[in-house]
This record gives structure tokens, sequence and C-alpha cells, in this order.
């Protein structure tokens, strides 16, 4: 029996993401890796490598974070008082402690009467940080903000083409509110895979396997490979039945964004419309880690989020190993297009 | 053109751009699973199911959880490999 919630008061009603301001491109950073021309050719062909989007100078999650949720605020006519609790889902706080969150309370105005923590997820932790602020505002809290996002640039080795040239930074905010509207959320984790996707030697565990390994983020392709392809179909299939949705309901399906191949391998197996199926952010901006999901809305999809009524699959999945996903309905969300780095202007 | 010709030519196009030694002559068993790093297999498997696409009209994906699987994967040898991309067709 999977972790399953199910919520009946609590909505999105605002979704914003900010990205780093320095735009790189891979056939430009190809070389630099030490890429001939026919592997990165391969790389573009295969994973969808086009350009990433990473932070200028000393940017940290926090600050891409403040950005978005002053953008939300200031969008949805809302002042900090008006928040009860912030939730930030990064795996690159600015401090092991204390917690990223409290700062970003503290950088908004939020009242000291509010509650900040953080959570420690990367791909699955949109769907988790959701599950969560979801279930406060179930419990009473009128607003919550979830943010989520990383700089992945600062957790590879920038020389690393295996993994580098994927990851962009980005940091999104979203408001969830105590509003009635039904939402249906399942949450997985197995840790016997933590070694798929690891920064070794970067809390206070020191192993011999890790020795003389540096804190960048080590992935074994292979391996995620094999995760995302068992794993990820039954998660949708499961959620859509939790939820008594059939596979044509929902208006979108908007998946982690690891890289086209994965993307199109699910939307083929699950035999969705590829219309449903947004594959294009880790191609514009990079793997956005726990912003993809967001990322992907405000980068692609603002439009019909903005304007309409729709019924959303979501689903994150990675580092951890961990996956979530979630049916969840939203009426007019306040989703502008994707802000290009911190000062951008609206 | 046959299911195996078009995955013999597909391999053929991604061995040109790189160094693959145990790969040079093909046979049954030849083992792509050991010869070939992961990022060559999504890119073979990409290759090949545009060019099946274009040789029997249905996309069909080739990748599932075994494919990196060491000791399940159809890339253990040549004629597994063919034999399985010839079941996903007619499945």
């Amino acid at each position: 029996m999977p972790a399953e919630l199910r919520f009946t008061q609590a909505r999105i009603a605002g979704i914003v993401t900010t990205v780093g301001k320095e735009r790189r491109e891979f056939a430009v950073e190809a070389s630099s890796m030490g890429l001939s021309e026919g592997e990165a050719a391969r790389l573009q062909r295969a994973l969808g490598l086009g350009s990433r989007h990473v932070v200028e100078g000393p940017e940290t999650t926090v600050d891409l974070c403040v950005a978005s949720s002053r953008r939300l605020l200031a969008g949805l006519h809302l002042k900090p008082d008006d928040l009860s609790a912030v939730i930030l889902v990064t795996q690159t706080p600015d401090y092991s402690a204390p917690s990223s969150a409290i700062t970003i309370q503290h950088l908004l105005g939020m009242p000291v009467t509010s509650m900040a923590f953080d959570m420690r997820l990367g791909c699955s932790g949109f769907v988790y940080g959701l599950a969560v602020a979801s279930s406060l505002v179930e419990s009473g809290f009128q607003r919550v903000l979830l943010c989520v996002g990383d700089v992945a640039s600062r957790f590879v080795d920038p020389a690393d083409h295996t993994i580098a040239p994927l990851m962009g930074d980005a940091g999104a905010a979203i408001l969830v509110e105590r509003t009635p509207s039904e939402s249906y959320f399942q949450l997985y984790s197995d840790g016997s895979g933590a070694r798929a996707l690891i920064i070794p030697n970067s809390g206070v565990r020191q192993t011999e396997a890790d020795e003389g390994l540096t804190p960048y983020m080590r992935m074994d392709g292979a391996a995620v490979f094999n995760f995302t392809l068992q794993r990820v179909p039954s998660l949708i299939g499961d959620i859509l039945t939790m939820a008594n949705v059939s596979t044509e309901q929902p208006d979108y399906f908007v998946l982690h964004q690891p890289n086209k191949y994965i993307l199109k391998n699910l939307q083929k197996r699950l035999q969705l419309p590829e219309a449903k199926v947004p594959m294009s952010t880790q191609s514009v901006f990079g793997n956005q880690n726990s912003a993809s999901i967001p990322g992907t809305i405000n980068g692609f999809l603002s439009e019909p989020y903005s304007n309409g009524s729709l019924l959303t699959v979501f689903a994150g999945f990675g580092i951890g190993l961990s996956w979530a996903a979630a049916v969840v309905r939203t009426d007019r969300v306040y989703a502008p297009p994707t802000f290009i780095g911190v000062n951008a202007e609206g | 053109m046959s299911i195996e010709q078009v995955l013999r030519e597909t391999l053929e196009k991604i061995l040109a751009s790189i160094e693959a030694p145990g790969l040079q002559s093909l046979t049954n068993e030849s083992n792509l699973f050991e010869n070939l790093d992961s990022l060559t297999v999504v890119d073979m498997l990409l290759e090949a199911e545009m060019q099946l696409e274009k040789a029997t009209g249905r996309y069909v994906t080739l990748a599932d959880e075994t494919i990196f699987d060491a000791s399940k994967s159809p890339l253990r040898t040549w004629a597994g490999w063919v034999a399985y991309v010839e079941s996903k067709h007619a499945g």
C-alpha cells in the first residue's frame, strides 16, 4: 500500500519560476568539456541537449526562490503577513545549517509567528513539497508558500560531460491556499538506490567507497534509466486509479524533465498524446531538479494554466531514490512566463 | 528490409563515431552491453526506433527496464538484441 494522501481544501493559487540569467549553449560548451563534434552531436540527439540557464556569480537557490516569491506575492496581491508557512525543497541550501527556509522567511518579511523548514529532496521534490504544503493547509493554515529549486550548476563537476551539460539553475515559488479543491498524491522512496545519484563527501558520513572523491554529483546513468522505466509508468497508472481518472481525462501530464529520450519513451509507453506531455524544458533551461515541474508550467504552459480550469498529473522521480505523483485540479492559476534572472522585469 | 538489417545498419552508423573494438566483427554472440557505454546505448535506441519506424511504419519504444540490467539486458548478445526487437515489433 503506497503512502497516499487526498485533500479537499487545498488549491494552487500561483506558480512563479525564476531561472539563472546566464544562458549556456551546449554547442559552445561541448568543446570545453573535451567532447569531439561527433560525441557532442550524439549527446544532442540522444538527450535533446540545447541550452541551459545557470546563475551568475554568487547567486544561490535562496536568491532565486526569494525573487520568485516576491513576484508571486505581488501577482496575487498578497503581503508576507498573509503566509502561515514557507517550505523550501532543495539539495543546495545556503548552509547545511540553519534551514534556508528560515532565511527566506526573513528576507520576505514574514512574521516570526510563521513556520519555516527545509526538505532535502531532488527531482521528486515538487510533488513531495506540494503534498506537505497541502497537508498544512488542509489542517487549518490559510496560505503556505512552497519554494522548490536548486543551483545544480554548483554540485556538478563543470568538466564532467555526463552530467554538467544537463543541469540548469532554477527556483520556483508556489502558493497553496485554503479553498475547496480535490487533489490526490502517492509518494514512494527506496533507499537501496541511494548510490545511483549521490554527492559523496557532502555530509558527515565518510566511507571507503567515497575516499578521494570530490563532492560533486555522481550519476549511474544506467541505474537511473532503469529505475525510471521501471517505476514511472506504474506510478502514473496508480495515481490515475486512485483519483478515479481515465488516461484521457487529464489536460496535461507534467513530468519531471530529465531528458527528451526518457520523456518520449514514457509518453509512448503510456500511449499519451504528445501534446499533453511537455518535453522541452531540459533542452531550453536544463534539468531544474525539484523546480522542473513548475518550471515547465511557467516555461511552456503559462497561457493555459493562467486562463483555464485544468486537470493535471504531476510526477517527479529521481535521487533518493524517490518518486511521487499527484492528480491536481487548477483553476486560473497566476502563472506568468518564466523570469530570466533574479532582477528580470515582469 | 528486415529488422536485423535495420539494426545492423544502425549499429554501423553508431560505431562510425566511437571506438568499440569488441564489435568490429559482429557475431550472434557479440556483447553490445559490455562494449557500448550507456549514452551510446541511448543513442542507438533512438536511432533504431527512428529507422524501424521508417522501415515498418510503426513507432515502437525499444527501451524498457531490462535494457541496462546486467543480468537481463537483451544487449548481452547480438542475437538476443535482434530477437528482443523483433518481439517488440510483433507485440
